[in-house]
């Protein structure tokens, strides 16, 4: 009823109203990633846990040290896929383009698989740096094989299937040939937020932070870019330079999550479609919407598949795409997918 | 001419490839006044228009707004100028005509400034001089091809510029339409003083409406003036290839071409 009631007012009046509700919704769903676990604690731990800290109780360690990176870890993530998502989309003027597509993921696969192989590195922290040059490494490619400076989305989206598929064809044979990499990287590929820590999270903080600014920052070109490549010039746009910045930011937040996580698919794709139902065709309120349905899209997912196998612990990556393939099912059936 | 120009052109050359499009070609707006741009196809008339609106680099000579290289300039200072209807320009499924309208406020605002009275203010008036006000909550996709291409006049109108380019602005509508158009262009010279150009197919229109007829063959500018002198039985062959007659409009006077 009050769905309904929402869609009659002009869809300008909409679009904070349902901003505030997913951040109100994201607000409470980390309160619940916070309080349940494999661990049994109360409401009232996870208040002492910021309020009067000990650290001689396991309850409040549990919460601060383990629940609560793995939260910011999952908002953040959702945050950057959700907003490289709606840009790409944007961009490319295809709803079907994904983040991965600039070969990040591939890239920081490639990278971490490489790392376990020649450097034996088995930590999962350590493959923070590997896996971001990894990305950031596929992506020059990318941009370079795509004519570089001559660029357009469309060149852009083939340089990156060929090194994406080139990365995944060689981590693959490695993979193969070595059981001692497969296991390590077995656990990381599967995307999720085990054993993420503070330090980790803040080493990455600066990417997310540069990321989301460059994504607000070229959504208003993007709004521009949208009218086609001429009408843009015509406003003032200089259109070689905001691409090269919304490509930025993709790679940056894309890089800094796969660093994060691991690749994690579908969320970049499918949460833009949810959003693009209330912002229209304004990618100002598509990026700050995808960011916030994004993360809400993450946190929930982190948390269903912690509860789910009662301590079986489904990776969030996997109870995403879990998730968002009935979601993007549902979408198409209602025609929701194509209107870009 | 006799006005001091502001948009000229000074010996543009331009290539796509190996095949030269425009040739050391000279030219000047006529300030406050309507230009049609008219020619065959592949004349360059076109390109000449884009040129003209620095979206076609020149190989060279320059073109030259208010006494400076369009190209020296910063493209937010020359968009605030100069606005260019393109001939083809898509808009994203579900775009209101408001939502259109207000991005041609793009070269006014920034990413840090994004709204002010003064882009409300545009804004409005775009809507009223192309009698949009009441279809502005309408989705893009939902008007008629006349209404449609009246919404992205209003975007151009937005940018709030002395300066206005439209690329075969009535290619797809009906004759109704194309007339409904391009008396709202005329109205827009009139009204404001706006220098408008705009490259059309149909030489009688063009004869009826411009103040300037500019002809354009092979890349270069081959006639220029008011329609009663240039378009002339000679000039048509000249320019077109084609055997006409022309008489006199008996309506509104102006030169009328029929072809033989």
């Amino acid at each position: 009823m009050t769905v309904d009631a929402m869609r009659r007012l002009p869809s300008g009046d909409r679009r904070p109203v349902v901003l505030a509700i997913s951040l109100l919704a994201l607000g409470g769903l980390a309160l619940c990633a916070l309080r349940f676990g494999l661990r049994p604690t109360g409401w009232g731990d996870v208040w002492r846990a910021f309020g009067v800290f000990d650290a001689g109780n396991a309850e409040q360690v549990v919460i601060r040290a383990i629940r609560l990176p793995r939260l910011l870890g999952a908002v953040l993530a959702g945050g950057a896929l959700g907003m490289a998502g709606a840009l790409m989309q944007g961009m490319t003027r295809n709803p079907l383009a994904d983040p991965g597509l600039l070969g990040v993921n591939a890239g920081a696969s490639m990278g971490v698989v490489l790392c376990i192989l020649l450097l034996g590195v088995t930590d999962p922290a350590a493959f923070v740096w590997v896996s971001l040059g990894g990305a950031l490494i596929a992506s020059l490619l990318v941009f370079l094989l795509g004519g570089g400076n001559k660029a357009n989305p469309a060149r852009l989206i083939l340089a990156g299937a060929a090194v994406s598929a080139l990365c995944l064809a060689l981590g693959r044979a490695i993979l193969l040939v070595s059981q001692q990499t497969l296991d390590v990287y077995r656990f990381w590929v599967l995307g999720g937020f085990d054993g993420i820590d503070l330090g980790q999270i803040r080493t990455l903080l600066p990417f997310f932070g540069a990321g989301t600014i460059a994504a607000l920052a070229a959504s208003f070109w993007l709004n521009a870019l949208m009218l086609g490549d001429d009408a843009a010039r015509g406003l003032g746009v200089r259109v070689g330079a905001a691409q090269a910045l919304i490509g930025l930011a993709i790679v940056i937040l894309c890089g800094a999550t796969v660093a994060m996580a691991g690749p994690i698919a579908f969320v970049g794709l499918i949460v833009p479609h949810l959003a693009r139902r209330v912002a229209g065709a304004d990618m100002r309120w598509l990026v700050l919407l995808s960011a916030s349905i994004g993360a809400l899209l993450m946190v929930a997912a982190d948390l269903l598949g912690r509860l789910a196998l009662f301590g079986g612990n489904m990776q969030a990556g996997v109870m995403a795409a879990l998730v968002g393939g009935p979601i993007l099912i549902w979408l198409v059936r209602r025609n929701g997918v194509g209107a870009s | 001419m006799t006005q001091s120009a502001r948009l000229v052109a000074q010996g543009i050359t331009v290539s796509f490839g190996q095949r030269p499009v425009l040739k050391d070609l000279d030219v000047a707006l006529p300030t406050g006044q309507l230009t049609a741009i008219i020619g065959p196809n592949a004349s360059g008339k076109s390109t000449l228009l884009r040129a003209l609106a620095r979206l076609q680099p020149v190989a060279s000579g320059q073109v030259v707004l208010d006494g400076k290289a369009i190209h020296r300039q910063g493209s937010r200072a020359v968009a605030r100028k100069l606005a260019i209807l393109p001939q083809s320009p898509t808009a994203p499924e579900g775009l209101s005509v408001r939502d259109l309208v207000i991005r041609g406020r793009t070269p006014h605002q920034s990413v840090l400034r994004q709204w002010s009275g003064a882009d409300a203010h545009a804004v409005e008036q775009a809507l009223a001089a192309t009698g949009l006000a009441a279809l502005a909550d309408r989705p893009l996709d939902a008007l008629s091809g006349g209404q449609r291409q009246r919404a992205w006049i209003a975007m151009a109108l937005a940018q709030d510029t002395d300066i206005l380019l439209l690329d075969e602005p009535t290619t797809y509508l009906d004759l109704p339409h194309q007339i409904e158009l391009l008396s709202l262009v005329r109205a827009l010279n009139r009204d404001t003083g706006r220098t408008v150009a705009t490259v059309l197919h149909d030489i009688n229109l063009a004869a009826r409406f411009a103040d300037t007829i500019l002809a354009v063959r092979d890349g270069a500018v081959c006639l220029q003036g008011p329609p009663e002198q240039v378009i002339t039985e000679a000039s048509i062959q000249q320019v077109f290839s084609l055997p006409c007659r022309v008489i006199k409009d008996p309506v509104h006077g102006t030169p009328h071409v029929i072809p033989l």
